[in-house]
């Protein structure tokens, strides 16, 4: 199930609300818990048993290490944190990767060996992250153990991030999970505003870009035109990032609803001066996942320049894979592999030295061709696309249609353009201290910006020829 | 009022909306079709463990959310508005054309596998026909759609799929002398009033114009437009495209040529049912007011007519056709008209049981293109 629905919003998000507040404190969690099934059930029932066995399996393991470290059988506890891992990552490997695997083998040695062919589980990469994080953290005593196999369960299945993140550390929200009156009326009504936020940046920005992307993509790549397939670029830039801090947005705000506060996921990565920058602002629970739980383990900065650019290559190879078991994906986490080592050991200094408007252009530019590769699948298109934004077709520079979709689209690109600043954030802030502070002008201007997009949207529900769902490779 | 107050005001709107639209949308009485999109609407889905462990369940109830939502066509018209608001010119593939023209884009439809497909299974029937019933007796026409024929009402700069290219494919993958030139007729009318406004359908007065010049190709003296009587006999529809973006959009009126000198006639409708007017009144009654012509769709439509004509002809088509074909009552004895995506006989058996002299293969252009049944041709 994914939120920007009718179906979660006025079938599912209701009865959820209505039977979480109204029974008693104790079992709430249970309820979150057999929902957050239910949720993931939706459309491929099978995976729900896949889920419950990594739950039961990481939630076991956490009891057993946390028991061996208290009788200093450290060995064990080891022992048991190797098995946990293993077995999270054969998962992985198993559901998310045996065609990848199997099928480089085949094209790379020239044999056949038979594909598995199995359905990837949705949001399968986030859960066994994050159960991961879990036995990790009861090892290394960042965390304390969870006895209660309700509330692990809960915390992993938790249908506000089970899908699309963001990834969230169970040491983030160990004393919440716990806390018997966590929920407030300012977090749910700051909830609202957020989930509201999010619906709108996924259902009235994302999806309607999305459109112009799609639009390009089917065209024969001989013709594009120079503009066309640099609009077509922007177009899913601007997609990928409302769609998925939209998202994010929403996951926060439903979170903040049951009472759970999980770390911001994006801040405004589109502003960013430098590749460096981009990266400690876009999907920051993936990446402050792969610095805790690899990056510093292998070493981090502290061995010296070789083994560091070794442990970022690594990781960005990883962050590349973890996006879908794509060589396409590989690719991609080793181009900004390759800048962050760059920006690191040469051009970081003088990139510095620009005058600001020409360090975010850098950023940039190299963003956007970042998601040229990340979009295309296929190597080949991958290939065709970067040449026609080239030029090296001899499309032309542009054509009726590059203004056709200008013009049809300008509104649209200009809002996108400024909802990726701090802009509209300050704006409303500014707006909003114009009026007395909890006084009814403001109470007017924020029922109007949730009631506004709320409306919008659904009438954008109701007439769903195009909302897809960006992640299913994740 | 405090903080407190403000956001305890907000998230009683919020449940407000959320719950309000729930409960409206689960007590809503429920339709089993929609006239405005001319569909039959998804209904509660059986639940079992089969179609909910297979994810069935789950995909028809989402349609059938969608279908029943409470206020459907004014959230479609919403959207509609938002787009425009928003300056694009088109919604749903659906340009927002000048005079007030809908006008479908059929964006894909010609690059599909199937629309190549369509054209050989054409092109082997029309080379079976032209042999059986002679040189000049198969004709097949293709109408292309009003994004091709009113161009120049379109948005400035837009340019969707150019029909002209796949029409010179099938002309060009037709037997000589078999392909009729609907287009270049068109073309020629293009100031008047020849495709709906809010329709997919072309008006009566294309399908006159195109007749006229069929009819000279194929011997007989052309009808001219003084042998009619054309009457408008609505002036309030709005078609398949109005209901696809909703909305402010105007209305339609239809025509229908009748012949100052009429031939008595009887149409005979799937074998059992005998009719002595070829108009079907009460679907001006309806949302589908271009039923009128024979009542919509059927697999076989019979046609007799006391002209003493010598010729009868035998149409295979779609509903662009239900607007032309009044017109061959004048030159033929016998029209009879089957529509392959309901006909599910033998076409030859049907075809060799009587005697035509003349066969015409008639579509318009994206419902050719992305017609499955097309390959029934061969049946």
């Amino acid at each position: 199930m994914v939120f920007s629905s009718l179906l979660f919003m006025f079938r599912f998000l209701p009865v959820v609300l209505v039977l979480y507040f109204a029974a008693p404190r104790k079992v709430r969690n249970l309820i979150l818990f057999v929902f957050s099934l239910f949720f993931y059930a939706w459309g491929e029932p099978r995976y729900v048993f896949l889920m419950l066995f990594s739950i039961t399996m990481d939630y076991t393991m956490g009891r057993l290490i946390s028991k061996f470290k208290e009788q200093g059988k450290l060995k064990k506890a080891k022992f048991a944190l190797a098995f946990s891992v293993t077995v999270n990552l054969g998962i992985l490997a198993f559901f998310k990767y045996a065609d990848f695997i199997i099928g480089s083998i085949n094209g790379g040695l020239g044999v056949s060996l038979p594909m598995p062919g199995v359905p990837l589980p949705i949001g399968i990469s986030f859960f066994t992250f994050q159960t991961m994080s879990y036995t990790v953290d009861v090892y290394r005593g960042a965390t304390k153990v969870q006895r209660n196999w309700i509330n692990y369960g809960t915390y992993v299945s938790m249908f506000p991030q089970l899908i699309a993140g963001p990834i969230v550390q169970y040491k983030t929200i160990a004393e919440q999970m716990m806390q018997k009156n966590r929920e407030s009326v300012d977090d749910f009504a700051y909830g609202v505003q957020r989930f509201m936020a999010g619906v709108g940046k996924k259902v009235l920005l994302a999806n309607n870009i999305g459109v112009l992307c799609d639009t390009v993509m089917a065209m024969p790549m001989e013709n594009v035109p120079v503009a066309t397939a640099w609009l077509g670029a922007a177009a899913y830039t601007f997609q990928i990032y409302f769609d998925f801090s939209g998202y994010s947005d929403m996951a926060i705000g439903l979170g903040k609803m049951f009472g759970f506060h999980f770390l911001e996921n994006f801040e405004h990565p589109y502003v960013a001066k430098s590749i460096t920058e981009f990266w400690r602002r876009w999907h920051i629970s993936l990446s402050s996942w792969f610095r805790e739980y690899v990056y510093i383990p292998l070493g981090g900065n502290r061995r010296g320049m070789a083994k560091q650019v070794r442990n970022i290559f690594v990781v960005w190879m990883l962050t590349g894979i973890w996006h879908g078991a794509s060589w396409n994906y590989v690719l991609w986490g080793l181009y900004y592999g390759c800048f962050l080592i760059l920006e690191k050991f040469v051009i970081g200094k003088w990139v510095k030295k620009l005058p600001g408007i020409f360090q975010n252009l850098y950023t940039l530019l190299i963003v956007v061709f970042g998601w040229v590769i990340f979009k295309c699948e296929d190597l080949t298109l991958c290939g065709s696309y970067l040449k026609a934004m080239f030029g090296g077709y001899g499309a032309g520079m542009f054509n009726t249609e590059t203004i056709y979709l200008l013009y049809n689209y300008a509104v649209l690109l200009v809002i996108l353009v400024l909802g990726c600043t701090t802009l509209p954030k300050r704006w409303g802030e500014r707006l909003l201290t114009c009026f007395r502070e909890g006084g009814a002008v403001q109470m007017v201007l924020r029922c109007t910006f949730c009631a506004g997009i709320f409306v919008i949207s659904v009438a954008y529900l109701v007439d769903a020829t195009y909302n897809p769902f960006l992640y299913f490779r994740f | 009022m405090g903080q407190k107050r403000q956001n305890q005001i907000i998230i009683f709107l919020f449940l407000v909306l959320i719950f309000g639209m729930a409960l409206a949308s689960i007590f809503a009485p429920k339709k089993e079709f929609s006239d405005r999109e001319n569909r039959s609407l998804a209904q509660m889905p059986q639940l079992s463990l089969e179609a909910y462990f297979s994810g069935e369940f789950a995909k028809d109830y989402e349609s059938y959310i969608t279908d029943q939502f409470v206020g459907r066509d004014r959230w479609i018209g919403l959207k509609t508005g938002a787009e425009r608001a928003m300056l694009k010119q088109e919604s749903n593939d659906i340009y927002f054309a000048a005079d007030g023209y809908l006008i479908e884009k059929h964006t894909g439809s010609f690059t599909e596998k199937r629309a190549e497909d369509n054209i050989s299974y054409l092109a082997g029937f029309m080379k079976e026909m032209k042999a059986r019933y002679g040189e000049g007796r198969a004709t097949a026409m293709i109408v292309p759609n009003a994004v091709e024929i009113l161009k120049d009402k379109l948005p400035p700069f837009a340019s969707p799929y150019d029909q002209s290219v796949y029409l010179k494919k099938i002309e060009e993958a037709l037997p000589e002398g078999t392909w009729f030139d609907s287009a270049a007729v068109l073309r020629e009318h293009t100031d008047e009033e020849i495709y709906y406004r809010t329709d997919h359908h072309w008006k009566t007065l294309a399908a006159y114009y195109v007749y006229a010049a069929w009819a000279k190709e194929k011997g007989f003296e052309p009808p001219s437009l003084s042998d009619y009587e054309v009457q408008t006999v609505t002036e309030e529809f709005q078609g398949t495209i109005e209901a696809k973006v909703g909305g402010d959009v105007g209305f339609d009126s239809i025509g229908i040529f009748k012949p100052k000198k009429e031939f008595p006639y009887l149409v005979e409708y799937n074998r059992n049912e005998m009719k002595t007017d070829i108009y079907e009144w009460s679907a001006l009654e309806t949302k589908d007011k271009y039923a009128l012509f024979f009542g919509g769709n059927h697999p076989i439509v019979e046609g007799t007519v006391k002209n003493g004509s010598g010729r009868r002809l035998l149409v295979i088509k779609d509903s662009y056709a239900n607007s032309f074909l009044p017109f061959a009552f004048r030159d033929f004895s016998q029209v009879d008209f089957v529509d392959l995506r309901y006909f599910n006989e033998s076409l030859r058996e049907y075809r060799e049981g009587r005697d035509y002299t003349d066969i015409l293969f008639l579509y318009n252009a994206s419902g050719f293109a992305e017609d499955p049944n097309v390959a029934k041709l061969k049946n």
